[in-house]
């Protein structure tokens, strides 16, 4: 059953597709899918099921360290705007949880290489200090990811180029 | 607001270099291809992280790319990225076959078009490396590593390549280019992306280099 939409929410519900580009975050309310494709970077998905609001964030490296990029770059400032966002979306905090996919060794180097594991380890540990429970994960290999959140039903899915959609 | 990584000046004073490096790239593959093939410089350019991804067409387009990383005095990376058909192409003039022959990427295929990029970037660096040592009377080694090929999603490729320069808060530094084919466009990209430390030792050198004359 589709959870309703609470009353208090006075903006209209959002009914987009929308596609969060690399180093970008975005929320949404009740309703929309937001898209993005990932390489070496991580997709950081946050989900309150209750209010219908969830959020998307293209991450691309592990740690801001003090940096002024746009807020969805590093998993740090990623993760705090994101929470914020869906704070004011009507979402709450206590009742998120996380997907995440990416950090693909595209190249096959070893800076790539900790690029993508240094990103993954710093989206889950973020996620612990903040007790927001990991749902499912799809995290490295050496293809690149689409992926797909839709808003109402809460799914995520993952396509690597040439394969089918899977669920995460 | 993202901030410039190099001054209009700077990038005034790399352009000569990067063209040395397409004609040498242009002489190289016409003489591997046994056809009149230029790489024209498009330009030497900064932008920032969504639009350099979009450097290879639509995010979600299935391109390939052929990559090499560059070591020595300067490193990075250098992508030649092309869509199938432009990509299979190539290999159909390289292999002696008709145009149009082939449909799929096989062994032979993906031979021919790494092994191209392998002359492209090696000429192409070579022209980048003589013409900024020349000009800044400083030794330059650049150094191709072994291409490898890919197909992936276009975004997911360029974000990769894009990955290390992106530690910065500052544009994205790269190289964009054409190609012709008897005087006919051909739809490859061929990009040079020199990663975050180089840019530092790169603006150094080039402020040390006069302006280049005005032709």
């Amino acid at each position: 059953m589709m959870p309703a939409v609470p009353n208090s929410d006075p903006s209209p519900i959002e009914k987009y597709n929308r596609r969060v580009g690399m180093g970008e975050l975005d929320v949404m309310r009740g309703g929309g899918v937001l898209r993005t494709l990932l390489g070496s970077c991580i997709g950081l998905v946050l989900y309150d099921r209750l209010n219908v609001v969830g959020g998307l964030a293209h991450i691309v490296h592990p740690d801001s360290a003090g940096r002024t990029g746009p807020p969805g770059k590093y998993a740090d400032t990623a993760l705090a705007e994101l929470l914020k966002l869906i704070e004011q979306k009507g979402g709450r905090q206590k009742n998120l949880t996380a997907r995440y996919a990416g950090g693909s060794n595209m190249f096959g180097t070893t800076q790539l290489n900790q690029i993508g594991q240094l990103n993954t380890a710093a989206v889950a540990r973020l996620l612990k200090a903040a007790g927001i429970p990991v749902l499912a994960t799809d995290c490295g290999g050496g293809k690149g990811r689409q992926l797909s959140f839709e808003i109402t039903s809460g799914d995520v899915t993952v396509e690597v180029l040439g394969g089918t959609p899977t669920s995460l | 607001m993202e901030q410039e990584a190099l001054s209009p000046e700077l990038l005034q004073k790399l352009t000569p270099a990067v063209h040395r490096g397409a004609a040498e790239c242009s002489q190289a593959i016409s003489a591997w291809c046994a056809a009149p093939l230029t790489m024209s410089v498009e330009r030497v350019g900064q932008s920032t992280l969504q639009q350099a991804t979009g450097l290879l067409g639509h995010g979600e387009t299935a391109v390939c790319a052929c990559l090499m990383g560059m070591l020595g005095s300067c490193t990075g990376q250098m992508l030649l990225g092309f869509e199938d058909a432009s990509g299979l192409t190539l290999a159909d003039l390289i292999l002696g076959r008709p145009a149009a022959g082939t449909s799929v990427w096989g062994e032979v295929e993906i031979s021919a078009a790494m092994e191209t990029m392998n002359i492209a970037g090696s000429a192409f660096l070579n022209g980048l490396a003589a013409e900024l040592a020349e000009r800044s009377a400083q030794p330059m080694r650049l150094l191709p590593t072994p291409p490898v090929f890919l197909r992936d999603y276009a975004a997911s490729l360029l974000q990769s390549a894009f990955m290390n320069q992106a530690l910065s808060d500052s544009l994205l530094v790269y190289t964009e280019t054409r190609f012709e084919l008897c005087g006919r466009p051909l739809s490859w990209t061929f990009l040079w992306i020199p990663d975050a430390d180089s840019l530092d030792d790169l603006r150094k050198l080039l402020q040390s280099l006069p302006l280049p004359e005005p032709k």
